[in-house]
């Protein structure tokens, strides 16, 4: 029946291979949905795995101004003020998730508009919220939602159905890619849509780039290449291997650039971690690990550009760890578009790790006060590479008094927000604490938005209103760091549903937003123990190992 | 170092809750209740599960259902039973105290038992052991004392404790009641913060009231003091059992070692009469040398004995013996120009107390030699003395002389056992004449036993065989026709140096008197042969070895002069 | 990553020097100036009166981590060295003499107890973190019991399933007299604080022992058992040390309070005996 609609009536059956017929791909990897006048499809910023394709009705994409976070289910961001946070001193329940009144439910804005069992959310007289935002309207056989699926970014506008009997089809990310893989059609569709939107905002940020005018974009982004490795469901595989047995270095990491190769492009990664590698005796020896936002092959380039003798071999290998999504910029067009004789802080940053000096200089980091590959390999290897608030106890400072504990504790009404204990690494505990992950996991799947970030690139916080207690971000979480805690009245009885279950709500470290005075468990630790540090980059990391 | 730590089982669903009180009790076995001790400690669980009527579409009664949620072990086997209690029953546990919460109680209980603690030492009975800050000197310590200071204070009828603590302090007599109110007090005046970092010495406070209760009159030391100084600031209590040390140096120079105090003490003493300048001997017997007060009075800076102590005013001003006794040192202690060799001792006895010198008399100390034998004849014999002229009132020298004859028979009987009244004449009668002989006249006889020097002559040129009253004293011509030579009244001071005292039987060891005395080169009259402060400092000082605190020598008490007088500040 | 050992932190390094120039400050200006103010005693008195109100609030900083009072991390560094410090300013006040008097001596040994007992803890707190590192089997100390639980669970389940009513009782009665006891609460906690594997080395020697008169299947499940010995011993030392970190503040916290109360005492009686009363 869907293979009658288009896109895939005119797709080729024939060019999908015996092993994965386009049949079985729609039927494994797809699903149709209905909404109702008014259901959320999607929520800007939210990350998700899955692409739709309108097969009946219409759903309304908001473009501008964006619709109030709150309608959307996400948390007031509100700073305590000093009262409030010196009441903490003798205001927090003493009952362990004694939350009272304040949110087991969902609060007066989305009561009601709750459906536990369909897990979806509607947007209460959404037309009036909405009615001073332009709008687009997406109608039958158009696509939407790919891009965030494909890379990993998340979504960039809120999606609403309007309309009683909208019919859309979701296909989980792998059945996208397997389609585009074997329909050409859809493939150059999609890519075109990419390169127009997403990519060209991220280049023309690029100091490389920005210089370009419209046309130069354009062509720029023609010449770019848009280039996948690695699973994309990687975090299920991570827990699968840490049950399986010690997660060690994945020997089958695929190679991106390897040494010695002519060097013919760049790379600008744009999601996921690539391991920077050079040969040492008959092994190879781990540089770096560079993310998102990094350049890998610049200087080969340039340095060829000043002095044309020189060779353009590549110095170093480029490997994808878990998941990657990498641009791809051949020399050619960056011959022509890029821009030459950068100043300092404009040059992209060399591979290896650096550090900012106190003249704000970047230089590279000494031999020897770099983290050990040990520990970089354990990073890499347990996918800790993720976080930018990574919770990393020095054992050897810690004096296991709880401090941290307490302190987390009562900025959270006497509840603790995580658990002390984590993966040891000789002296160094990564703890399951909230890393606030730069690829955020547990954020796909979130059926009401309850959880989101709340900045791009800010705190992933969940907002305990709109929390339905489906445990999703918890299973999903590749780190421990969501417990689902069962709510308690203020007398300590537990809350329960019609049904006599425990109301649930999933809890995490929300680093201290609420607080003024920053992460409190980094802030109470006597002993310089614990730091909440970025973990995307070693340099921090590096420095704090190096203080006495 | 391990590659990678295995940590033991446990379930992490879980947040641990280091802040709670309480803990269920069954935790020690592993497996705590869902519902944990209600923060007051009182375990609350009752059965697992709270059954639930579910009832199915035609059904009339329903059907009981276990609810025991996933985290409590999902639902049971047996399920409810038919009158929809749960099967399971949890049997109650006896909460545990975390240790964070025993911690609270021990804080609490130690703060609760150091209050316990003071409350019993502050009760009545053991409050004076319990807040003596050190023990006190023999004497305030002794039962005498503490019987003493009760009776002093029932016969003065104020009323407040008697305990030896109340003797001195005003806060121990009132009571532990008012111990805070005072502290504010001191707090305003006399311990504000501005006070605690002034300078001493100490003033006087209302605590010397009661050192003087007992210790009369010892608050005054001269009256051009720029400020009293409190009793506690040289006499230190609390410091040891034992009696109180010796007052150091250091009080004395805080105040005569500081330009500032001292250049007051000078201007206060302008108005003041020097008469009313006690002295170390103003009211005793003793003679002393009549001196004015220094100019500047006693305001030298000194910081220490042997550093800057002024030189002894004797020998500094040059000070010179008027005495009309004429005496050579020299001449007496040499061997070969006197009769026998004569020793300091000799003439200079030690008085009872071993300190100072007993006062020299002609009868014990120079008659021997000087024997006022002016007829050589007469000598005496055994125990029987010779004629000597009576020493002392020249009316006395005359009414002998001119009653020599019977002088002369009285010698005779006694000494020559002539009784004959003849024989007796006849005695007198030679006797006479040799003396005729020797002196011509009688009046050269009296001219020259008074106005003879030591080798017998007269200053009119009279040769007698005879050293006379002019030999050691000044004689000066009669004042009328009838009168007497005039002989100058002797008054050999007893005490030369009034301001300190001096013990000669502590400085027997090793020192002879010509060790400071330099006396066998003094040939005048006028030497005064009392060493200068070097040969003190040669001891006592650091490198001597010797204490050279002030109080060795000085006392800071003195007495007011008498007769008091009225008001000793004619300026004011 | 221990490359560089013994290198001091310029942080440490000022921070010492500082704190040595202040106390050798506070000797010199003690015997060279202070014999010209009789009333020293008071002022060095009130400063360490303050000193210790100030090392007192460190605990009260710990109970307001939302207010913004400065990082733990700093406040412990003004901890330690000011508490230092304080000892020596301790010594001045009290002017080189033990006090006599039976107040005087209670107070002042309260303070030194205090005082050494924040020197035990420095040193236990500098210490024991790297022996807990070292040892390995972390565990948080609040989940101790479950796994002393599971612990035991396995090794009750294990010697069950080895012994069957046939087999000489050599078994169970070794697990009952060796082991029964062992497994249900800590054990050897002295032992592990002084770093002694003596218990351990005995449970070796009886496991040697009684492998003697055991089946081939028996020795199996003994060396089962063995490993969860080793566990417990691991988590007994894990159990010793963090007690102890916890336990040594029983010493100095409320002792530091008692000071506290001695003060104001000490203080009322001070001014209300002093010269200055009326």
């Amino acid at each position: 029946m869907l293979l009658a609609t288009e896109p895939f009536a005119s797709m080729d059956e024939k060019a999908f291979p015996a092993g994965t017929p386009l049949r079985e791909i729609l039927r494994a990897d797809s699903a149709v949905r209905e909404y109702g006048n008014g259901e959320i499809v999607l929520r800007k910023d939210d990350y998700g795995t899955s692409a739709f394709l309108v097969l009946e009705g219409e759903v309304d994409v908001v473009i501008k101004p964006d619709i109030d976070p709150r309608d959307l289910g996400r948390s007031p961001r509100v700073k305590k003020n000093f009262i409030k946070r010196l009441s903490q001193l003798w205001g927090n329940n003493p009952e362990p998730e004694g939350w009272g009144n304040k949110s087991p439910r969902a609060s007066d804005s989305i009561k009601g508009s709750v459906n536990g069992k369909m897990a979806s959310v509607y947007l209460q007289d959404w037309p009036r919220i909405v009615s001073g935002s332009k709008t687009v309207a997406l109608g039958e056989g158009e696509l939407f939602g790919e891009i965030s699926a494909l890379s990993r970014m998340p979504r960039t506008a809120t999606v609403i159905a309007s309309g009683d009997a909208t019919k859309l089809l979701e296909f989980s990310w792998e059945g996208l890619r397997d389609i585009m893989r074997y329909d050409p059609a859809l493939k150059n569709r999609i890519d075109t849509i990419y390169r127009r939107n997403s990519l060209k905002s991220f280049l023309s940020h690029h100091p490389l780039f920005r210089h370009l005018d419209e046309e130069g974009f354009v062509e720029l982004c023609n010449a770019a290449q848009l280039e996948t490795f690695g699973e994309y469901n990687w975090s299920g595989a991570y827990q699968r291997m840490l049950k399986d047995g010690d997660p060690t270095t994945n020997a089958s990491e695929p190679v991106i650039v390897r040494e010695g190769e002519y060097s013919n492009g760049i790379y600008l990664i744009r999601a996921g971690f690539c391991r920077v590698s050079q040969k040492y005796g008959s092994g190879e020896r781990t540089l770096n690990y560079i993310g998102a936002g990094s350049v890998f092959g610049y200087e080969v380039i340039a340095k060829q550009w000043d002095n044309p003798a020189l060779g353009m071999d590549s110095v170093y290998s480029l490997r994808s760890i878990g998941y990657t999504h990498l641009i791809f910029i051949p020399t050619s067009a960056l011959e022509k578009f890029a821009k030459r004789g950068l100043s300092q802080e404009e040059f992209p940053s060399s591979p290896l790790p650096e550090i900012t000096s106190r003249s704000g200089k970047k230089e590279a980091v000494e031999e020897g006060d770099e983290p050990p590959a040990r520990l970089m390999e354990f990073m890499a290897a347990r996918r800790f590479l993720n976080g930018t608030q990574s919770m990393v106890i020095d054992m050897d400072r810690c004096t296991r008094c709880d401090d941290c504990v307490r302190a987390c504790a009562s900025t959270h009404d006497g509840n603790p927000r995580f658990l002390r204990h984590g993966p040891i690494i000789d002296n160094l505990m990564i703890a399951n604490a909230c890393m606030h992950c730069v690829d955020p996991v547990c954020m796909i799947g979130c059926p009401t938005g309850a959880i989101h970030r709340t900045s791009f690139g800010g705190e992933v916080v969940i907002n305990p209103s709109t929390c339905i207690g489906c445990g999703a971000c918890a299973a999903n979480c590749p780190y421990d760091s969501i417990r689902m805690v069962e709510v308690r009245s203020s007398q300590g009885e537990f809350l329960v549903d019609e049904d006599f279950q425990p109301i649930l709500k999933a809890t995490k470290c929300d680093l201290c937003v609420e607080q003024t005075s920053g992460p409190a468990c980094q802030n109470a630790c006597p002993h310089d123990a614990l730091i909440r540090t970025d973990l995307t980059n070693v340099t921090p990391l590096a420095k704090w190992l190096r203080r006495k | 170092m391990k590659n990678d730590y295995k940590s033991p089982a446990f379930s992490t669903d879980t947040y641990v809750r280091p802040n709670l009180d309480w803990e269920c009790g069954n935790l020690c076995k592993g497996c705590p209740c869902r519902i944990g001790p209600s923060p007051k400690g009182k375990c609350r669980v009752s059965f697992e599960c709270t059954p639930r009527l579910v009832t199915k579409e035609g059904e009339t009664k329903g059907h009981w259902t276990c609810t025991r949620p996933k985290s409590g072990g999902g639902k049971c086997e047996n399920g409810p039973s038919p009158d929809g209690t749960c099967c399971k029953a949890i049997p109650k546990c006896q909460p545990r105290r975390t240790i964070r919460n025993i911690r609270k109680r021990v804080v609490a209980f130690t703060v609760i038992a150091t209050i316990l603690i003071l409350f019993i030492g502050l009760s009545r009975e053991t409050r004076d052991d319990f807040t003596n800050p050190g023990p006190l000197s023999t004497v305030h310590a002794s039962q005498a004392f503490k019987e003493m200071y009760a009776k002093m204070h029932a016969a003065q009828g104020s009323p407040g404790n008697t305990s030896t603590c109340a003797a001195c302090h005003e806060s121990a007599r009132q009571g532990a009641d008012t111990w805070f109110s005072k502290t504010f007090d001191t707090l305003k005046h006399g311990l504000a913060p501005t006070d605690l970092i002034r300078k001493g010495p100490l003033e006087s406070t209302a605590m010397d009231a009661s050192c003087l209760a007992c210790h009369t009159d010892m608050d005054f030391h001269q009256p051009n003091m720029p400020q009293d100084f409190a009793c506690y600031e040289c006499h230190k209590e609390h410091e040891g059992s034992g009696f109180m040390a010796d007052v150091s140096s250091s009080y004395c120079t805080s105040c005569h070692g500081s330009a500032e105090l001292m250049a007051s003490a000078r201007d206060l003493a302008v108005g003041i009469d020097p008469h009313a300048f006690p002295s170390f001997l103003a009211n005793s017997d003793l003679k002393t040398p009549s001196r004015e007060r220094p100019e500047k009075g006693y305001t030298d800076l000194i910081s220490a004995f042997h550093i800057d102590h002024p030189e002894f005013r004797l020998k500094r001003d040059g000070v010179k013996d008027v005495n009309t006794l004429k005496f050579n040192h020299a001449v007496h202690l040499k061997t070969g120009d006197i009769s026998r060799q004569l020793s300091c001792t000799d003439c200079h006895e030690q008085d009872g107390e071993g300190e100072y010198q007993k006062p020299i008399t002609y009868e014990k100390h120079c008659v021997e030699c000087h024997s006022l034998q002016f007829d050589p004849d007469t000598p005496a014999q055994g125990e029987k003395p010779g004629i000597y002229l009576p020493h002392g009132d020249p009316y006395y020298v005359r009414s002998f002389l001119r009653s020599l004859n019977i002088q002369y028979e009285e010698y005779a009987r006694s000494h020559e056992g002539i009784t004959r009244s003849e024989d007796l004449s006849a005695y007198v009668l030679e006797k006479r004449k040799g003396i005729e002989s020797l002196y011509e006249t009688g009046e050269n006889l009296e001219h020259g036993v008074f106005f003879a020097d030591m080798q017998g002559k007269t200053p009119q040129g009279l040769q007698v065989p005879f050293a006379g009253c002019a030999t050691c004293h000044e004689v000066s011509e009669p004042k009328d026709d009838n009168g007497t030579p005039v002989i100058a009244k002797v008054a050999i001071p007893d005490r030369w140096m009034t301001i300190g005292k001096f013990n000669h039987d502590l400085h027997q060891k090793g020192l002879s008197c010509l060790d400071c005395h330099d006396v066998m080169n003094s040939e005048l009259t006028s030497d005064v042969n009392l060493p200068s402060i070097k040969s003190c400092t040669d001891c006592h000082s650091p490198q001597g070895g010797i204490d050279h605190s002030c109080t060795s020598c000085h006392s800071y008490h003195n007495s007011l002069p008498v007769p008091v007088l009225p008001s000793f500040k004619t300026e004011e | 990553m221990a490359k560089k050992e013994v290198e001091l932190s310029r942080r440490r390094v000022c921070n010492i020097v500082f704190t040595s120039l202040l106390m050798a400050g506070l000797v010199a200006a003690y015997f060279l100036v202070a014999p010209a103010f009789p009333r020293h005693a008071y002022l060095s008195g009130w400063v360490l009166f303050a000193v210790m109100l100030l090392l007192t609030f460190f605990n009260l900083r710990k109970k307001v981590p939302f207010l913004r009072m400065g990082s733990a991390k700093f406040w412990l560094q003004m901890h330690i060295y000011v508490g230092i410090f304080s000892g020596a300013l301790f010594l001045v006040h009290i002017s080189w003499t033990w006090p006599s008097g039976i107040f005087y001596q209670i107070f002042s040994l309260t303070y030194v107890v205090v005082f050494v007992s924040g020197f035990v803890g420095l040193w236990i707190s500098r210490s024991f973190p790297k022996r807990l590192t070292l040892a390995g089997y972390e565990t948080p100390f609040e989940k101790m019991p479950f796994a002393r639980a599971k612990l035991r669970e396995d090794a009750e389940a294990l010697i069950l399933t080895g012994v069957d009513g046939q087999t000489a009782p050599v078994l169970a009665e070794f697990y009952t007299k060796q082991l029964g006891i062992f497994f249900t609460k800590p054990a050897n906690l002295w032992a592990h604080l002084r770093g002694s594997r003596g218990p351990q080395v005995a449970h070796t020697t009886q496991f040697d022992e009684v492998q003697r008169y055991a089946k081939k299947a028996e020795i199996v499940m003994l060396d089962g058992l063995r490993d969860l010995v080793d566990q417990k011993h691991m988590l007994d030392f894990q159990y010793s040390l963090q007690l102890s970190l916890r336990l040594w503040l029983f010493v100095h916290i409320p002792l530091s309070y008692s000071v506290l109360v001695f003060s104001v005492l000490h203080i009322v009686l001070v001014h209300s005996f002093s010269g200055a009363v009326s």
